[in-house]
């Protein structure tokens, strides 16, 4: 049969077709952003824990991370737990878009940094009451880490694990050469000072490394020397910063850099390691954790020890670490808080869950004893250091801090760059 | 023989240039009269023309089917363009961080505080720098190792393969490798500038205010001129060699050839390059962060690293969302300049 050419009906027809085709694709686009919408939503029960911990870097830990979840789900059969390991540098990215969108994890490691920011969004559970039920006593941690969890006079997580910076690596063969005494190191500033010239005198080489790009690094490096000066950023919750504390120990922090590679502004952790080890440096500030990795390096006589401290003083260090917070909307919270209960009051959990120093005394010391170098010494620091500004606006603070170095390395007036520094960290406090 | 379709004014006006602009013109014209003869023939072609259906109610109908066709890329430009947009621009109109999250409105006091910060002025003006520097950079490297590739040696097809390597290298690693080839003493480039006499000492390049932004943006070039120089090398063998050969027969120098007749031939292409090179590179920030983390002071900070550091690190919401739609207008105000500007002077010529 011949189709009479383009009908009425048939041009009527087709155009229905191609309306029902539109409207299909339309309706199905929706549903698809619909159902898209409804995957992310939040309909957990609490038969499953989730668990965010910062990516191990070595296969022992998260063979330890492994553990820690086979013996929390034989002590809970009827939960699961949903490990996520988070690289380091992306941690804090992740987590902040995760818990501002609804998705946060049960448990949560949270460097000490961070935790009062947290915890005055709300975002992480205080623990006080759970803490005492369960017994967990703040003299079996290492102070400073303990105190980085409280804020506003509760606590918000339980330590996890801890590094106090810093350590002082010295190249010995260059102290020879440069005639200082290795089994001698520098104890005061002034010495210091005297030492780094001397190796700066050698051809081709430099008195000593620091950090100094604009980092989180360079912060908690300078907190040291305030801290050993008696000085400090705020004092009750108010910045505190244009010190004569503070003036005293950026002005010998700029005059140590006149014996540092050139660039010392631009410097952070790595190329201040990779100067130390290609054995351009004589002297080097870093956390004791690079022991292991300075060993492996270099093939020259290397040692370390306590950083020297003005005269009269000790050398006070500041604390870094990591601390595990239970999030605000874990359905179970006093699972989440088991959990994190676990794997910070147990030492076995705490040794093979960390390559850092655990914040668990008993491990702590075990640990240093067993893999740091002149353990007394890591021991006495961990015990004498200090929390860096337990504040909810902390990240501001060292941004202000950072800023006032840049500027003293370049030269800028001390005095001038404190101030300065001094009214952004109060616009931080003041407008949170 | 079919009778030819009368020639409608649509076609005349696609022809219409050929006798303005010569031979070259009518080459590139031709195509368009094509497809304006075959769209003719489509709609004349189509059931919705056809004289059985009143006209009105066909046309209707037609642009009732034209709506719906439209109706789902505007759906999907509305939600992942413009809704996003819209909320930026209003998030910049107010405070609001991880402490706390409710958008309190301030009206244009971040735009105020922003311009009135000598630091966002001096990231902005960096922002230009950087963009203007390594755009430029990448264009004469991608344009010179196109020309180099067009030519037949061997090895040729190899190294054609080996000259993409630095495009395709993550950020991170090229930021890691370039931090290492610069370091003042270990690096490599302060020991060949010394052996040729260059420099003395060992300068810090990354580390000095004055210098920290152009060694990135070496860095910079280095990674994103391979994507200029395939563009410009499919650009230039499409130029027809008997072109260069006529000039050539007529006298012109090889520098001539280029710039008279390789040069225009290629410029839709330069056009749209330079365009893309630009907006990626006034975005980018991974080399900046790996290399120098904006420092010393803020002398290699760009908006980009600016605005990441702000919503990620400072997590505040509104200053990120202000320096945010800065960013978009000084792109959109260039973009929209550039492309005004080519439309005018009718390419590079």
């Amino acid at each position: 049969m011949r189709w009479p050419a383009h009908p009425r009906w048939l041009a009527a027809v087709r155009w229905r077709r191609r309306c029902r085709t539109a409207a299909t694709a339309l309706l199905a686009l929706t549903l698809t952003a619909a159902l898209a919408s409804c995957a992310g939503g939040d309909d957990r029960d609490g038969s499953t824990l989730r668990v965010w911990l910062v990516e191990a870097n070595i296969p022992q830990v998260a063979e330890g991370y492994d553990a820690l979840v086979a013996d929390f789900e034989r002590r809970h059969p009827d939960v699961d737990v949903e490990l996520t390991q988070v690289p380091y540098q992306q941690y804090r990215d992740k987590l902040v878009l995760a818990v501002q969108g609804g998705a946060g994890p049960d448990v949560m490691a949270l460097d000490q940094i961070w935790s009062p920011e947290f915890a005055a969004a709300k975002l992480i559970e205080p623990l006080d009451r759970r803490t005492q039920r369960a017994g967990v006593r703040e003299k079996d941690y290492f102070p400073a880490a303990w105190a980085s969890n409280r804020w506003q006079g509760r606590i918000y997580g339980l330590p996890f694990n801890v590094g106090a910076w810093q350590r002082m690596f010295y190249n010995a063969d260059l102290f020879r050469e440069a005639g200082l005494d290795p089994d001698e190191p520098p104890r005061t500033w002034r010495e210091w000072k005297r030492a780094a010239e001397r190796i700066d005198k050698l051809p081709a080489h430099s008195g000593i490394s620091l950090i100094g790009c604009r980092d989180e690094a360079s912060s908690v490096l300078t907190d040291s020397f305030l801290y050993s000066a008696g000085g400090h950023l705020t004092r009750d919750g108010r910045a505190d910063f244009d010190t004569p504390a503070n003036r005293r120990a950026y002005g010998f922090f700029q005059r140590l850099a006149e014996h540092t590679p050139n660039g010392v502004a631009g410097a952070c952790a790595e190329d201040t390691m990779a100067h130390f080890t290609a054995g351009e440096t004589g002297m080097l500030l870093d956390g004791g954790w690079q022991s292991g990795s300075i060993g492996e390096q270099v093939s020259f006589d290397w040692r370390v020890t306590t950083p020297p401290s003005p005269t009269g003083r000790d050398f006070t260090g500041a604390m870094g670490g990591y601390n595990l917070a239970v999030g605000s909307e874990a359905p179970d919270k006093r699972l989440a808080f088991s959990f994190a209960r676990l794997a910070t009051a147990s030492v076995p959990h705490q040794l093979a869950t960390n390559d850092s120093v655990p914040a668990l005394r008993k491990a702590g010391e075990r640990f240093v004893r067993e893999h740091r170098e002149r353990p007394e010494q890591v021991l006495r620091l961990l015990e004498t250091a200090e929390p860096r500004p337990v504040s909810p606006v902390y990240v501001r603070i060292s941004r202000a801090q950072q800023g006032a170095l840049q500027s003293i390395l370049s030269g800028e007036d001390i005095g001038g760059a404190l101030a300065e520094a001094e009214r952004s960290m109060q616009q931080a406090i003041d407008r949170p | 023989m079919p009778p030819r379709p009368p020639q409608t004014s649509e076609a005349s006006t696609a022809t219409s240039p050929t006798a303005r602009t010569g031979r070259a013109a009518a080459r590139t014209d031709a195509p368009d009269a094509a497809t304006a003869r075959a769209r003719v023939g489509r709609e004349r072609r189509s059931p919705l023309r056809l004289p059985s259906l009143p006209r009105g109610r066909a046309r209707r109908r037609e642009t009732l089917l034209r709506l719906a066709c439209l109706a789902p890329p505007l759906l999907l430009l509305g939600v992942l363009v413009l809704y996003p947009v819209l909320d930026v621009a209003w998030l910049s109109l107010t405070h609001s961080s991880l402490i706390n999250p409710d958008p309190e409105f301030v009206g244009g006091r971040n735009y105020a505080e922003a311009f009135g910060d000598p630091q966002f002025r001096a990231v902005l003006l960096n922002s230009l720098v950087w963009t203007v520097v390594v755009v430029v950079a990448q264009f004469v490297l991608g344009m010179t190792a196109a020309v180099l590739l067009s030519k037949r040696f061997r090895g040729s097809a190899v190294l054609r393969v080996l000259v993409v390597v630095p495009w395709i290298m993550p950020g991170i690693t090229a930021g890691l490798v370039w931090k290492m080839l610069e370091d003042p003493y270990l690096g490599p480039v302060n020991a060949l500038l010394s052996g040729l006499g260059l420099v003395e000492g060992n300068p810090a390049w990354l580390g000095e205010e004055s210098t920290s932004l152009y060694a990135v943006a070496v860095a910079a070039a280095w990674k994103g001129f391979p994507m200029s120089a395939v563009m410009y090398l499919a650009a230039y063998q499409g130029v027809p060699e008997e072109l260069r050969e006529a000039a050539r027969m007529d006298g012109a120098r090889p520098w001539q050839v280029f710039r008279h007749v390789t040069l225009p031939g290629m410029a839709p292409t330069i056009r749209v390059t330079l365009l893309l090179t630009t907006v990626w590179t006034f975005n980018s920030f991974d080399l900046i962060y790996v290399m120098t983390k904006g420092g010393p002071g803020v002398s290699s900070e760009v908006l980009s690293s600016f605005i990441y550091r702000t919503a990620f690190v400072d997590v505040n919401h509104g200053s990120a969302a202000t320096y945010g739609m800065v960013s978009v207008t000084v792109l959109t105000v260039f973009s929209v300049f550039y492309l005004r500007q080519m439309r005018h002077t009718g390419g590079l010529r």
